[in-house]
């Protein structure tokens, strides 16, 4: 029951990161009809650049990246809100120039085009970064000072609900702009029908770089969280983000908000359960590395019985 | 004095001429009518001068600017708005999100409201189905929602494409009747329909155009009269 309760709490955690993750690919997908493949690396960016900052101010120090004074108050607040704004800012700065070098000459390409350009930025990302800020795995601090709470005799740490409170409130202002904004409105009017939100005055390009934006942004806090939840980042990373944040997208129906968020829930639950059962269920045949299974079962199971994912509708996927 | 003025528009889709050098003007005030058969480059006309098609010639001169060539967003914000063929709703969304949308342009200028209950005093069915996704709608509702979008910018020239288009014959006469209303509140109307003879018998002047050319242009009642538009399209003797 503990093992169980612990892989739960540990799942929701990472699950909160992939939701975010994946609703960077679906608002994308939903105005543009496309795969950013480079997000998961637009992602990974926001951590390595943060780390950078993190750097530059010396707040952290060596190799290992340790903060020698353990922060607190004003000046805890004031460090995650450079780290977090930080990130966000290089994700989306990078994002609005691949968008605008790369995507939207390609707007009226074919999609098997876009798809290899967007695979091709995602390399070109990851290889920059490898360029930039090192090949080699980074230790990434978590900032917070280390303090742990006992729920059913499992253990959840003040960084994992740092992270789903975080989470929570980026979905709570995500969902509110989309869906009571007027922005919120151009979005997903562009995301239906282009030309006509176009004749009623809608600047498309505009709610299309807005888009990007909003998506890098989550994108970056998410391997802002992922970075401090796993206290390293590696300029590879972005690519298996990509995989379970897009699974995500496509488990809960791409283009599908909440679908999103439940199935990267799903996805983080899954594998931190599973992964934690499998060596006792095989009898260490099977070792956690092999998490990873059960979200492929799962898109799978998805794809074969419910296409459009869980919560998509069948006509989205037939536009594509 | 004019307010809207085509003159020689050439527009190709994929290379082939659609309209090949139309010339027209449309008054301040007044109803113009395109009427024409199918494949006549009606909707590309009207396409064109919202800048959802890019003309290859010609000029579209709208207020005294010319304006062919622009982003449709930036024609839309000079007071030109189109309900398009099918009505283009955003299906998924409420009907008064729609109208909101259509209220885009004037966002600017203050809160919603009052453009709204204009809406409403022509089309009272669509404040009772405010918070109704515009798909659930009727086929006369859904044009009432389309007409209704288009009007909440306030618009200097509403151009229409096939109001009538899926109506039943009923409905038919009250749209034409609405779009009369909205003339009458200072709309300048450029209305293109299959529907001849209701065009005609509203249109204080109309074109009527084949295969991209213009071939007869009049009064809506010398055309209602003339004897080539009888046989061509009101299907007379």
């Amino acid at each position: 029951m503990t093992t169980f309760v612990q892989q739960a709490l540990n799942g929701l955690t990472i699950g909160m990161i992939y939701a975010l993750i994946a609703l960077g690919y679906s608002m994308v997908y939903g105005v543009l009809k496309m795969v950013n493949f480079a997000h998961g690396d637009l992602c990974v960016l926001g951590a390595m650049f943060s780390l950078t900052l993190l750097r530059a101010t010396g707040i952290t120090k060596g190799r290992l990246n340790i903060i020698e004074v353990p922060l607190t108050g004003t000046r805890l607040v004031l460090v995650l809100g450079m780290v977090f704004l930080g990130g966000m800012l290089c994700s989306t700065i990078t994002s609005l120039i691949i968008e605008r070098l790369v995507y939207r000459p390609l707007r009226r390409a074919s999609i098997l085009t876009v798809l290899v350009s967007a695979l091709g930025v995602s390399i070109a990302l990851s290889n920059a970064m490898m360029l930039v800020f090192g090949r080699e795995m980074k230790s990434f601090p978590s900032l917070l000072k280390k303090q742990y709470f006992t729920v059913l005799g499992a253990t959840y740490s003040n960084l994992q609900v740092f992270i789903a409170i975080l989470t929570i409130l980026l979905l709570i202002g995500l969902f509110y702009l989309v869906n009571k904004t007027t922005l919120g409105r151009c979005i997903r009017a562009v995301a239906l029908d282009k030309d006509m939100a176009g004749l009623l005055g809608i600047n498309v390009n505009r709610v299309i770089v807005a888009v990007f934006a909003l998506g890098a942004s989550l994108g970056a806090v998410a391997g802002i969280s992922h970075a401090m939840y796993y206290g390293q980042t590696y300029y590879l990373t972005g690519y298996q983000l990509m995989i379970l944040g897009w699974a995500s997208a496509v488990i809960g129906g791409i283009g599908d908000m909440r679908g999103c968020v439940i199935a990267g829930l799903l996805i983080g639950l899954l594998e931190a359960v599973g992964g934690g059962y499998l060596p006792i269920l095989t009898g260490g045949l099977f070792g956690a590395d092999y998490r990873r299974i059960f979200v492929f079962l799962v898109l799978i199971v998805t794809l074969v019985i419910k296409p459009a994912g869980i919560l998509g509708k069948p006509e989205v996927i037939v536009k594509a | 004095m004019s307010l809207l003025r085509v003159e020689n528009l050439v527009t190709k889709y994929g290379g082939i001429p659609a309209i090949k050098g139309i010339s027209f003007e449309v008054r301040e005030g007044e109803i113009v009518a395109l009427i024409g058969a199918n494949g006549a480059g009606k909707s590309t006309t009207l396409m064109t001068i919202s800048g959802a098609l890019k003309p290859s010639s010609g000029k579209i001169i709208f207020d005294g600017k010319e304006i062919q060539g622009m982003p449709s967003h930036e024609i839309a914000n000079l007071g030109i708005m189109q309900c398009p063929e099918g009505r283009r709703l955003f299906s998924s969304m409420t009907v008064e999100e729609n109208l909101l949308l259509g209220y885009y342009s004037r966002r600017r200028e203050g809160k919603p409201g009052e453009a709204m209950q204009r809406v409403f005093k022509l089309f009272p069915r669509l404040e009772e189905r405010l918070h109704q996704a515009a798909g659930t709608l009727s086929g006369g509702e859904r044009q009432m929602l389309a007409i209704g979008r288009a009007l909440m910018a306030k618009p200097r020239l509403l151009m229409l494409d096939e109001p009538s288009l899926g109506l039943a014959p009923k409905l038919v006469e009250t749209v034409l009747d609405t779009i009369k209303q909205i003339r009458d509140e200072g709309v300048t109307i450029l209305l293109v329909e299959q529907n001849a003879r209701a065009a005609l018998s509203m249109a204080d002047r109309a074109y009527a155009l084949e295969v991209g050319n213009i071939t007869l242009e009049g009064t809506g009642q010398e055309l209602l009269h003339d004897e080539r538009v009888i046989k061509a399209y009101l299907g007379g003797r």
